[in-house]
């Protein structure tokens, strides 16, 4: 019976992770840049719908929708600012580590500094009140609204990618700049895009964050940064659809692990991003679009 | 091995399905100069680069000296006596001339020769103490052979060396890779100009997609109908 | 032009080689590192007679080991290692296990706790095949994993877990300041004497470029492995002497990756490659945030942030850089006057 519960859970949950690491992947996977303050611009969403929430009773699903545009423009404006110096440096990957670690730093402080330190949290009332059934077991209903939900903002990143133009463009310039370039494509605007839908989908999903990982504070964006990297590395980096296995992955083990050795769980994410690292850098669905 | 001092035996390699090399086969004598030639695309930096261990080759082998090097990593293959300059010279740019080669005295083995020496061969005692990353283009391709040569090869593999350099730059080079030969390090010359080989060697190897197609004289190479086909585009 | 700095390993060649290398003892750059080894040594030998806060200056020859830490592996290898602080969390539960469990004493039991971290970073040395990026998150992973399994409480028989080490019966406060202040002078002995070393020169080399440095037959991932090593067991002596220090802590006060990311703000700010650099990134900035840090965290972490961004942005030689760009530009002109 556990052990059933688990395995749902862990589905649930890693789509949850899949849409929470899926803006990363875009960035970091694509552009190269390590994005650190991921978890901040998660966190930065969830404030957001809960100040949408507690101020005009909007709903945290329609908070999901709402926090994207101001997101992306954010995210094309700071693109557009340190594409410059990242495009000089020697060493892009490294700099940009640092470069939004400072900023990291930054948000963090802001929001602790704007909006005090105390951990946010929405009642799964705003969503669904009651628990739903599944094959003879009771799940807190959120789950599976915050499930759903993930599962059409992810296939609306997928439909991006390979449906339409930009997204084309987008994946062109993953696999050749230069060539992209050759080809009239504006790099600079569309990687400054693609920026943007990273952030705006990040946001996205810190919007429904507070009710599975039961609140969001500024201190834990590290946690998050590392979480969305553990997931897009065993999903294979740049390997967009991976997203989605490396997270079910992901969210499996967390909740085997609860399961059975629940003093051990917190170490899960580390545990799993090491271990592919060192194993199998390439990831589970082992085409190495980036060496590790 | 009947006493090469390099073979290269059936080495493929393949980048994600592309077959950069297939199966191709080098034998390099001590002490002799081969040039090694082909159309874009044909494989011969993929050789370079697998001979000196940037890439592993996924089937084949690579003997230096009889000690087989196929999958040693790179640094261990430079102690056993092979190196190589790039194409395009990657000096270490934040160091002077005379760091770039006590580098490669320091680490590049123990019968190494002296410092000084690897300097007036290169031509570079001059520029001693100048910033590698100020050096002009010339100047950096000396470097880098430098750099190779400080770490007393038995086989030396010069990747593209003439490019870029004019006339005069081009006969110095020559002299001061014919000098390196007299000494008894083994050349493999890949180059693109045929007039620059010829002053060098008149022993050569065709590359085409990966394989060797024509092993010889330059003179025969020319007008050999499967050289012609492949340079022309046939 | 300035003569390099290699002090080469007699090699066979001629004598006048070795008068070459003392009067290089004499040369600027020389001076200049035994003052920046000197000058803090002496400084913190002799402040506790006109401050009496001896944890705040034990605090700060901390974050300057640990600065110099950052220096070596960054400074050296271009590895960041976001991660530093595992190794301090790892020293200070060695010494403090071997105090309680050994017997030992506290000046062998920090040793002891470097000892810990430079074996902790052998085992972890898979990692410095990753790039640079992946190597930083995954450090920062291992940092996190090292303190969820130290402070668990299925380990509390051996770490004692969440409830804290209490090492208060070996307290001193003279003898935890004397080896305060051996720890830092060893950790700027250690960057003045790598800098000069054949693995110094590896090290340049590697961060230029790794491929030509393996073609002239150095063995990159040794040598990084060396600078890991070293800046491991740096950080485990310092992560001792803090146990000595404060002899009663808890796992979140030093597993906190908040000094991970001081040491590495205070290299960067001074400036890393350089040995005056780290010293005057952590004075200048640890006694800005004892000063109004600890009150205001909120803001001294947005100061942080900014100075982050600006001196990787705009400034990445660091003050060092500043310092540097400002005396060759006043020595051109001398230079230009005297002609």
């Amino acid at each position: 019976m556990l052990f059933e519960y688990a395995i749902v859970a862990g589905v649930l949950f890693g789509l949850f992770y899949s849409f929470l690491s899926i803006g990363l992947n875009l960035v970091f996977g694509v552009q190269r840049i390590v994005n650190l303050a991921h978890g901040d611009v998660i966190m930065i969403g969830g404030f957001a719908s809960w100040e949408l929430y507690y101020t005009y009773h909007l709903s945290p699903l329609i908070s999901v929708l709402v926090v994207i545009p101001p997101a992306v423009l954010a995210g094309y404006v700071i693109y557009r600012l340190v594409a410059g110096p990242l495009s000089r440096a020697k060493d892009p990957e490294m700099l940009s580590l640092i470069l939004f670690f400072g900023i990291s730093q930054i948000l963090e402080a802001i929001v602790t500094i704007v909006l005090g330190n105390n951990q946010r949290s929405l009642p799964s009332g705003a969503v669904i009140s009651r628990p739903v059934q599944f094959l003879g077991q009771n799940y807190p209903g959120v789950w599976w609204i915050v499930a759903a939900t993930s599962v059409p903002m992810i296939g609306l990143i997928l439909l991006y990618l390979y449906k339409t133009k930009l997204g084309t463009a987008t994946r062109a310039i993953m696999s050749d700049a230069v060539e992209a370039a050759a080809v009239g494509i504006d790099v600079r605007k569309v990687s400054a895009i693609t920026f943007g839908v990273g952030l705006g989908i990040t946001a996205s999903v810190g919007a429904v964050a507070p009710f599975m990982l039961g609140g969001v504070d500024p201190s834990e964006g590290v946690n998050l940064t590392i979480l969305a990297f553990a997931v897009i590395v065993i999903g294979s980096l740049g390997n967009i659809a991976g997203t989605v296995v490396g997270g079910v992955i992901f969210g499996l083990a967390l909740e085997l692990t609860q399961l059975y050795i629940p003093s051990w769980s917190s170490l899960i994410p580390y545990a799993l991003l090491l271990l592919v690292l060192i194993v199998k850098p390439s990831g589970v669905l082992g085409r190495r679009l980036r060496s590790a | 091995m009947a006493g090469y001092m390099l073979e290269v035996e059936g080495v493929v390699k393949s980048f994600d399905g592309f077959k950069a090399l297939n199966g191709v086969n080098l034998s390099v004598e001590k002490g002799e100069i081969v040039g090694l030639v082909g159309p874009n695309g044909c494989g011969k930096t993929t050789l370079v680069n697998v001979v000196s261990g940037i890439y592993r080759p996924d089937m084949g082998k690579i003997c230096l000296d009889g000690k087989d090097i196929t999958h040693m990593p790179t640094h261990k293959r430079v102690l056993h006596g092979i190196n190589r300059t790039f194409q395009v010279p990657k000096p270490l740019s934040d160091m002077t001339v005379e760091e770039n080669i006590d580098l490669a005295w320091h680490f590049g083995g123990k019968d190494n020769l002296a410092r000084s020496s690897v300097l007036e061969r290169t031509n570079l005692s001059e520029t001693k103490y100048k910033v590698a990353s100020m050096l002009t283009a010339a100047q950096q391709k000396r470097l880098d052979l430098a750099r190779a040569l400080a770490t007393n090869p038995k086989v030396l593999f010069v990747d593209e060396l003439g490019a870029g350099l004019s006339p005069s730059e081009l006969s110095d080079i020559a002299t001061m890779l014919k000098e390196i030969a007299d000494t008894g390090v083994a050349l493999v010359v890949v180059e693109h100009l045929l007039g620059f080989l010829e002053s060098l060697t008149s022993r050569v190897v065709v590359l085409d997609a990966g394989k060797e197609i024509f092993e010889g004289r330059l003179k025969e190479a020319v007008k050999d109908e499967r050289v012609i086909e492949v340079f022309l585009g046939g | 032009m300035d003569r390099p700095t290699v002090i080469d390993t007699v090699k066979g060649e001629p004598k006048e080689r070795q008068r070459f290398v003392f009067k290089q003892l004499l040369k600027r750059k020389n001076v200049v590192d035994l003052l920046g080894l000197l000058i803090p040594v002496v400084a913190f030998s002799f402040a506790p007679h006109f401050y009496s806060n001896e944890i705040l200056l034990i605090s700060m020859m901390i974050y300057i080991a640990l600065a110099q830490g950052v220096n070596v592996i960054y400074g050296l290898t271009g590895y960041l290692p976001f991660g530093y602080v595992g190794f301090y969390g790892v020293g200070a539960y060695g010494t403090s296990l071997a105090i309680l469990d050994l017997h030992v004493a506290p000046e062998i039991a920090i040793v002891i706790g470097g000892l810990v971290s430079a074996i902790l970073a052998l085992v972890l040395t898979p990692l410095l095949k990753l790039s640079g990026s992946y190597f930083a998150i995954a450090t920062l992973a291992t940092a996190e994993a090292l303190y969820a399994l130290i402070a668990n409480p299925s380990l509390k028989n051996i770490t004692q877990g969440p409830y804290g080490i209490n090492i208060g019966a070996v307290y001193s406060s003279g003898g935890s300041y004397v080896v305060a202040v051996v720890l830092l002078g060893l950790s700027i002995l250690t960057v003045v004497v790598i800098k000069r070393s054949r693995l110094g020169l590896a090290l340049r080399a590697i961060r230029n470029d790794p491929v030509s440095a393996s073609l002239s037959g150095v063995n990159v991932v040794l040598e990084r492995t060396k600078a890991w090593v070293v800046a491991a067991a740096i950080a485990g002596l310092a992560g001792g002497v803090f146990a000595w220090t404060i002899t009663i802590f808890y796992p979140s006060a030093v597993f906190d990756i908040s000094i991970s990311v001081f040491a590495i703000v205070f290299a960067l700010f001074g400036g890393v490659g350089t040995t005056f650099g780290p010293i005057v990134g952590a004075v200048v900035l640890y006694g800005l945030y004892s000063y109004i840090g600890v009150t205001q965290p909120q803001y001294f972490q947005l100061i942080f942030g900014v100075i982050i961004v600006i001196f990787v942005l705009f400034l990445p030689k660091g003050v060092a850089g500043i310092a540097n760009a400002l005396i060759r530009r006043f020595r051109m002109r001398t230079i230009r006057e005297e002609a």
